[in-house]
């Protein structure tokens, strides 16, 4: 049966969204495989048992969250097509382990979880239909415990892996913002407002928002220098 | 905005990377997260441990970073 929120829509406005939850169905996938590394990194290189634990549940949510956007791009009538799994993993910045696993918790969770949270909220305020806002709150609330791994993690590490980190933290936020404002340019410039995706211009606020009042005061407030990244990013926006 | 998340995203900061690091502040003798300060936004409370994550696929296509959307 058709939800709601998907009954009665011009054929285009339907065809629209069936493609992009195709896509995120896709898309959550491939974050599903990342955290499956990532979760497997961090237990192997002794991280933090309550790190290793939300990691861990991590990968069963974005399962789940892979089928839900199945499931609505279903529901506004895209054909049944199998999710596919891309290959996918980060790139190994670094041979020493621990390391290694660090860079990937920061750029994963830190900038990249926590750039998803703003982009959802976005999302939660674009839902005209209580159904559909329930779903994008369930995905946010998931998200929020992804983006706190990286925030977990980063506090144990040493003074000298801190050290080594930050030096990365310019390559690792230019990564993360060229990847959404990619995907971004892909989507509807209007956006489907009522269904959940706001207008591009307003998505691409919510991503550099959180780059400015969450990601960088957030390095600060575990005591990783971002100096360099802070400076770089500036001149980005100048 | 401020790091104490008063402003903009205040709300995310202290539900994301306060909450966040308060989580271990018990391995790194750090006493001055204010948990009690965090937000607790209904569904957004702690986790409960569950074992998901299990016989890692091996993928081989290095992606600079991934998003959900």
């Amino acid at each position: 049966m058709t939800p709601a929120f998907a009954a009665d829509l011009a054929a285009d406005t339907r065809d629209g969204l069936a493609q992009l939850w195709h896509q995120r169905a896709r898309s959550e996938s491939n974050v599903h495989t990342v955290f499956t590394q990532l979760a497997a990194d961090l237990a192997a290189t002794g991280a933090h048992p309550q790190v290793v634990e939300l990691a861990r549940r991590a990968v069963g949510d974005e399962a789940r969250h892979a089928a839900s956007c199945q499931a609505l791009a279903l529901a506004y009538g895209a054909p049944v097509d199998p999710v596919a799994t891309g290959p996918v993993r980060l790139p190994d910045y670094v041979a020493e382990p621990r390391l290694r696993a660090a860079l990937h918790a920061i750029n994963h969770c830190c900038i990249g979880e926590t750039i998803a949270c703003a982009f959802v909220a976005s999302c939660v305020d674009a839902c005209a239909d209580p159904a559909l806002r329930e779903i994008h709150r369930d995905h946010l609330a998931d998200e929020i415990r992804h983006a706190r791994v990286g925030w977990a993690h980063v506090p144990t590490l040493t003074a000298g892996e801190r050290a080594l980190v930050a030096g990365w933290l310019p390559e690792l936020l230019r990564a993360q913002l060229a990847a959404w404002e990619s995907r971004i340019a892909e989507l509807p410039e209007a956006g489907f407002p009522g269904h959940g995706y706001p207008p591009r211009a307003a998505l691409l606020a919510s991503v550099h928002a959180a780059v400015t009042d969450v990601v960088l005061p957030g390095f600060a407030h575990v005591a990783l220098d971002a100096s360099a990244a802070a400076a770089w990013y500036a001149s980005t926006r100048a | 905005m401020s790091a104490d998340g008063t402003t903009g995203h205040g709300k995310l900061f202290r539900a994301i990377v306060v909450m966040g690091a308060a989580l271990t502040a018990d391995a790194c003798g750090d006493s001055t997260t204010p948990v009690d300060a965090a937000v607790h936004d209904g569904k957004v409370a702690d986790a409960t441990p569950r074992d998901a994550g299990k016989d890692a696929p091996h993928a081989d296509a290095a992606a600079d970073a991934v998003v959900i959307l």
